[in-house]
């Protein structure tokens, strides 16, 4: 794991919409267009994702959400329908990488 | 910038979607994306502003507003506005822009950035050779009780003692040690994500910390804590490496992990146009 550090992370919908749509250079003035209807776009998109996102994980209850960590950060699919793009969650907890059990932090500093 | 109303917007005026601004001319930023609109640098002085064309009408405040609740469209936008910009991270500093800026011509693009190059130059002098990653710490609750409730003095003392009870006082310790558990169970999540982002921004160069957590929990665990580090980017591995043992040291949270992004949560600029 550790060779593909920088390749091969989780990453959701939802994190890359609190980074594109609320964060970066806002450029404001007349020779700009859009900018300033954004941000209710992204408020509005947020709640939508959020209840069915709760929805979801309520109703599953476990592992049937479909994985995302297989998939490489920078090889996002283009093509993404509603329900696929929902579904875009971390992996349970048995396939994260970060789940490894036991090893106090001492040993596993040692390790590396 | 993707333009779904290609095909019949031959004709239809076309603006420019700016991604972000370079300190260089990177190559092959985006090939595949968005066919039919090319991303490309439009060179302003020792500055690059990272465009492509879009068909102005599909980025009218009415056009926007009318898209607001297509998931799937807005899902494409940012994902391609993402694409595009990491695409062009390996190859230059990158000061990413907000999702949606459009400039009517290319000359509105020079204007803002030789209006605004000081700003660039010194964000893009921060900026270069740092990453962004990001953190969610989500706990299982249950997990987590259990591990407390095994390790925690006072818990097993009133354990020890709770057996040594007639039944209407041992119901009553009974109550008291869930009260202490759940005291316990919240100072040791508040504990882990204390010491975990403490541990990581001693290794970052900055930091943000907090904003919503809902719904990056891996299932079955419940999202306490995000944050983002910028990094140096030579120092990436370490920083990952110690985000693994730190995550290994504590089985009952689940640590999910994303980037290196753009730096986007490292670009609090707002800048004002103030001619064309």
């Amino acid at each position: 794991m550790r060779e593909h550090l920088l390749a091969e992370r989780d990453v959701t919908l939802l994190d890359l919409l609190d980074r594109i749509l609320d964060k970066g250079v806002i450029i404001s003035g007349d020779i700009t267009i859009s900018v300033a209807n954004v941000d209710l776009i992204y408020l509005g998109l947020r709640l939508l994702l959020t209840s069915v996102d709760n929805l979801e994980a309520m109703r599953a209850g476990g592992p049937t959400l479909r994985a995302a960590s297989e998939q490489p950060f920078h090889a996002l699919p283009s093509e993404v329908d509603q329900s696929s793009a929902l579904a875009q969650r971390p992996s349970s907890a048995a396939q994260q990488p970060h789940r490894r059990a036991c090893a106090d932090a001492a040993e596993a500093r040692d390790r590396s | 910038m993707p333009v779904s109303a290609r095909a019949d917007s031959d004709n239809a005026p076309q603006g420019y979607y700016v991604y972000g601004i370079t300190d260089g001319a990177p190559e092959g930023l985006a090939p595949g994306v968005g066919p039919g609109a090319p991303v490309e640098v439009l060179v302003v002085g020792d500055l690059g502003a990272i465009i492509s064309p879009v068909p102005l009408a599909a980025f009218t405040p009415e056009a926007v507003r009318a898209r607001q609740d297509d998931l799937a469209w807005i899902a494409d936008q940012v994902r391609l506005h993402q694409e595009v910009l990491a695409r062009a991270l390996p190859r230059a500093t990158v000061v990413p822009l907000r999702f949606g800026t459009v400039f009517r011509d290319a000359e509105g693009v020079r204007a803002m950035v030789r209006e605004h190059a000081a700003r660039f130059r010194e964000a893009l002098a921060y900026l270069a050779g740092r990453q962004e990653w990001g953190l969610n710490i989500s706990v299982d609750q249950a997990r987590l009780a259990e591990q407390v409730a095994t390790t925690s003095p006072r818990i097993q003392q009133l354990a020890a003692r709770q057996q040594a009870l007639r039944s209407g006082a041992a119901y009553m310790l009974a109550k008291q040690r869930d009260q202490i558990l759940r005291e316990e169970v919240d100072q040791a999540i508040e504990n882990c994500v204390r010491n975990v982002h403490a541990r990581l921004a001693a290794e970052a160069v900055a930091t943000v910390a907090g904003g919503a957590t809902s719904g990056s929990a891996a299932s079955g665990t419940e999202p306490v804590f995000k944050s983002a580090y910028l990094v140096e980017t030579r120092n990436a591995r370490t920083f990952l490496a110690l985000l693994d043992d730190l995550a290994a040291a504590q089985p009952a949270f689940s640590f999910t992990v994303n980037g290196p992004w753009p730096a986007y949560s490292f670009v609090n600029l707002m800048l004002e146009q103030t001619h064309a």
